[in-house]
């Protein structure tokens, strides 16, 4: 991947990243997903192995106390890493410190898209019971594949919007805002783990 | 149950959650996992066949790794309804079969969500985290060891309770909860918490030898804050808003 030139390798990064983004709900939840393990995987790909396990060891810890349960949707934790990671290494790099709040704000904006096709895939359950009703058998592959693609092409959608938009726009901007925004930024990075153990020790503390 | 449609069900329960909807959530991953086993059981009885389809496209939820063991007591409730004669007694095989597995399915729910996202996510996140804190000076073993600690323990332990909680909830049928009654769950879950607890203390010691000394009492100053706020429930990312705040703040002030 770090062979990839130019836009191909994020825009490769982003087709990999929301295929991997299934494994977070939908198919296996055999952890590829979190973020530490896509961050560092992601890394490794692009050359950046620090900047992979910074960015994934931050958003891991900052959602490791987020809980999927029952109808409860959190920040999407793979999104915001794989969009911070992403903007990292496209041609024009936002720094890490940047790259973060974005990559946040990609994670929250796909748990919005991904409420709305959870709606949408209401929809499926009827389709498949009448059918079994009418004494016919549902198409698996059809149903099952449509509810896959529809993530899948939403998570790549928002990513490619991250990388070809977002990325170009912030890298023409970030370097204008005023100074204390900056250093507010930096600060925020460099913290962000201590912050994050700080959670994690909190989950595991009230409950051991 | 065969260990190869053991192996079916198992791989099609990889799927439960991908038709997930706010309507019946796990419905339509139930009713596909469980589809080879229905076809199996209810062959030539096309009309209870159809039932037996059409009741697994009701709501279901549960916690994704626990619902093996459901799939497992329904595949075993269903193999009995179907061997059953037609009429009252098919009937209340059904009946129970209903609500054996909406109370399972809630019951395993609440200790799955425990084991699985409350002790085994902290404890792997913990091991990943202190090892690559630890190598940070090799960031390419730091990434090779983050990635590789954090899927190999989490799916050596849940993988093989997904696989061996079917067939157990196949094995103890409607005897489910009084199993489950002896089944150590709490001291699991408390054993993984406690070296879950371990591993992130690990971690904070290799970030305080990973950053320069001029930044450790900041460092351990907004850990003791987060420890604080998260007690009164201020979530993770607000915690950080917080901290580009302050430092935004700080910075305008001239104070940093």
């Amino acid at each position: 991947m770090s062979a990839l030139s130019g836009w191909l390798a994020p825009v490769a990064g982003a087709a990999l990243v929301s295929l991997l983004e299934l494994d977070a709900v939908q198919v296996g939840q055999f952890m590829l997903s979190r973020p530490i393990v896509l961050g560092s995987l992601l890394g490794l790909l692009f050359g950046a192995p620090q900047v992979g396990v910074a960015l994934g060891l931050c958003c891991e810890l900052l959602s490791l106390d987020d809980m999927p349960v029952g109808d409860r949707l959190p920040l999407n934790a793979t999104v915001a890493v794989a969009a911070a990671l992403l903007l990292t290494r496209s041609p024009r790099p936002l720094p890490p410190a940047v790259a973060l709040p974005a990559g946040l704000a990609a994670g929250w904006a796909h748990q919005r898209i991904e409420t709305a096709l959870r709606y949408r895939r209401q929809a499926l359950c009827g389709t498949a019971e009448r059918l079994v009703q009418d004494g016919g058998m549902p198409s698996w592959r059809r149903l099952l594949g449509q509810a896959l693609a529809e993530q899948a092409a939403a998570t790549f959608a928002l990513l490619l919007a991250c990388v070809c938009v977002a990325g170009p726009v912030l890298s023409g901007f970030w370097w204008r805002v005023p100074h204390g925004a900056l250093a507010g930024l930096d600060l925020g990075w460099r913290l962000a783990p201590w912050l994050g153990l700080g959670v994690a020790l909190y989950a595991l503390r009230v409950r051991a | 149950m065969t260990t190869g449609m053991q192996g079916r069900l198992f791989t099609r329960s990889l799927l439960l959650q991908s038709g997930w909807n706010f309507e019946r959530m796990q419905s339509l991953g139930l009713a596909f996992c469980l589809e080879p086993w229905l076809e199996l059981c209810w062959a030539g009885q096309n009309g209870a066949a159809r039932a037996a389809r059409l009741r697994h496209h009701e709501y279901f939820n549960t916690q994704p790794y626990m619902a093996s063991l459901v799939v497992g007591m329904v595949c075993a409730l269903e193999e009995e309804a179907a061997a059953a004669p037609a009429g009252a007694r098919r009937d209340q095989l059904v009946e129970r079969l209903r609500a054996l597995k909406t109370a399972a399915a809630s019951a395993l729910a609440g200790v799955g969500d425990a084991l699985f996202w409350g002790a085994l996510r902290p404890l792997c996140a913990g091991l990943a985290a202190a090892g690559a804190l630890a190598l940070w000076d090799r960031p390419w073993w730091a990434a090779a060891w983050a990635a590789g600690s954090y899927l190999a323990a989490h799916n050596a332990l849940a993988l093989a309770l997904r696989w061996r909680l079917l067939r157990r909830g196949y094995e103890w049928r409607d005897q489910l909860a009084n199993r489950l009654k002896a089944w150590p769950a709490q001291r699991l879950i408390r054993t993984l918490r406690l070296a879950g607890l371990l591993l992130v203390l690990a971690a904070l010691t290799a970030l305080l030898r990973a950053v320069p000394p001029q930044q450790r009492l900041v460092g351990v100053l907004a850990l003791a804050a987060a420890l604080l706020l998260r007690a009164a429930r201020v979530s993770a990312y607000r915690l950080y808003a917080a901290a580009v705040l302050v430092g935004g703040a700080a910075s305008w002030a001239g104070c940093l």
